[in-house]
């Protein structure tokens, strides 16, 4: 009874746009999506298990936004690259790792400064951000590890390794995305242009970059490789934690500082907690310490990804929604986070944007 | 042909330097060489002249005004050709 709400809500979202399409393909993939995402929200649900299922979808929904996104720009534009004039006719997809960096322009210029189309086409920048507002607004930081298409890629790469071969990393670093946060948005006030996505962005390795047509698209293109090598692949797998996520993501910043807006929460019982530590080692964002366990709070680059929750033996770990008693209806505040993050992962599926951008992009 | 209005926008303020679009179209519809004088500052005087060839995109400015620099691109952008000029902005100068 409790999967009714979410069965009937994602097969809204992901095959109520297709009905009319009469692709028999699409709506056969639509059908096998919204079946497996629903017998994951099952098994969540009747395990108790939060993030051993979460992972596995959010590894399975990056993948797939990699494999659709490069398949849509081949079959659209035959390459990767994002010539001068697709930049020129406002064809850039917009994601949400540029929000930071547009707000302080939008502002005080009145101006977007992303060369995508505001209200048409795929992965339009009004669609995005509407998006961005009312999940950011549900579950803060959650997003990273419920809505983002990218995480699941170093998610993936960090659970390669069975051991981690670096184990201690100094806490100093978990500041750096703040400091990257704060560079790229004033540069990009200043500029007038995304500053992330022409020079640091990793993800570009694996979605578009800029033609190569100068000696300056030759040095962002070795950065945004190297930055995927480093962030995405090499270090999640020494490490087994999502370095990227936790050590260089700005747009993950600002998640963090405006998580403070919305209602859930992570929250550690420090009468039940016997101070183990597993949890500390089994988070993938660098948001547990010592001193997490003694304040019963985790720091506040928590992405809500559940994994300290279902590693816990002595379940002192718990989904909690603000201002309610610690420890009581565990299992109802559970739920109520668990309804709109999985409503994000569900929007996020790359499966509807494949027959939008078709139609968009040509 | 179209002639979009000179772009110096800064956070505040204006650039010293930015840029000023004309579109031709519709694309097919045009000879196989354009060659058109341009008033972009809307002063009665030509600013500078172009020369594209629409086939091969190839194009020659020629600036007639001190505020034209020199040819930024020309591409073909849906039923548009579409040439960036680059230009300094002689008036606000605040960066």
């Amino acid at each position: 009874m409790l999967c009714l709400p979410m069965l009937l809500l994602s097969a809204m979202m992901l095959l109520g746009g297709q009905g009319g399409t009469g692709d028999p393909l699409q709506l056969l993939a639509g059908g096998v999506t919204w079946a497996a995402m629903n017998a994951v929200f099952f098994l969540m649900l009747l395990t108790g298990k939060t993030n051993r299922y979460r992972s596995v979808l959010f590894i399975a929904v990056a993948v797939g936004f990699v494999i659709t996104f490069i398949t849509n720009l081949l079959e659209t534009r035959g390459s990767m690259i994002l010539t001068e004039a697709n930049t020129i006719a406002g064809e850039t997809p917009f994601c949400h790792l540029v929000i930071p960096m547009i707000i302080i322009p939008a502002a005080i210029t009145r101006t977007i400064i992303f060369p995508g189309s505001l209200l048409t086409g795929f992965a339009n920048i009004a669609s995005m951000v509407v998006l961005w507002l009312g999940f950011s607004l549900a579950l803060g930081r959650g997003w990273c590890s419920w809505g983002c298409f990218y995480g699941g890629l170093d998610e993936g790469f960090s659970r390669v390794a069975k051991r981690p071969l670096i184990k201690r990393i100094d806490r100093k670093w978990i500041y750096l995305p703040f400091a990257v946060l704060l560079v790229v948005v004033l540069t990009s006030a200043l500029a007038l242009s995304p500053t992330y996505c022409e020079w640091l962005c990793p993800f570009k390795a694996v979605t578009e970059f800029a033609e190569i047509t100068s000696f300056t698209a030759v040095v962002q293109t070795i950065i945004f490789v190297a930055l995927f090598l480093g962030t995405v692949i090499v270090l999640p797998i020494l490490t087994k934690r999502r370095v990227q996520c936790g050590l260089f993501c700005p747009f993950g910043a600002m998640q963090s500082l405006i998580n403070k807006l919305n209602i859930f929460e992570v929250r550690i019982d420090t009468q039940k907690c016997v101070e183990c530590e597993r949890c500390v080692k089994a988070c993938p964002t660098f948001s547990l310490d010592e001193g997490s366990l003694d304040s019963g709070k985790p720091l506040l680059t928590c992405t809500k990804c559940g994994q300290c929750v279902d590693v816990c033996p002595k379940q002192a770990i718990s989904y909690h929604i603000k201002g309610t008693p610690l420890g009581v209806r565990l299992n109802a505040a559970r739920l109520l986070f668990l309804y709109p993050a999985f409503l994000l992962m569900v929007a996020m599926t790359p499966i509807k944007c494949r027959s939008t951008a078709r139609c968009s992009m040509r | 042909m179209q002639i979009h209005r000179p772009v110096f926008d800064a956070l505040i303020g204006e650039r010293k330097e930015g840029s000023v679009q004309v579109d031709w179209t519709p694309r097919e519809a045009l000879p196989a060489q354009v060659d058109e004088e341009i008033d972009f500052d809307g002063d009665g005087q030509t600013d500078f002249r172009i020369v594209l060839d629409t086939q091969t995109l190839a194009a020659t400015l020629t600036p007639y005004a001190p505020p034209v620099m020199g040819l930024e691109s020309v591409n073909r952008v849906d039923e548009k050709l579409v040439v960036r000029v680059q230009i300094r902005n002689l008036k606000g100068v605040q960066q």
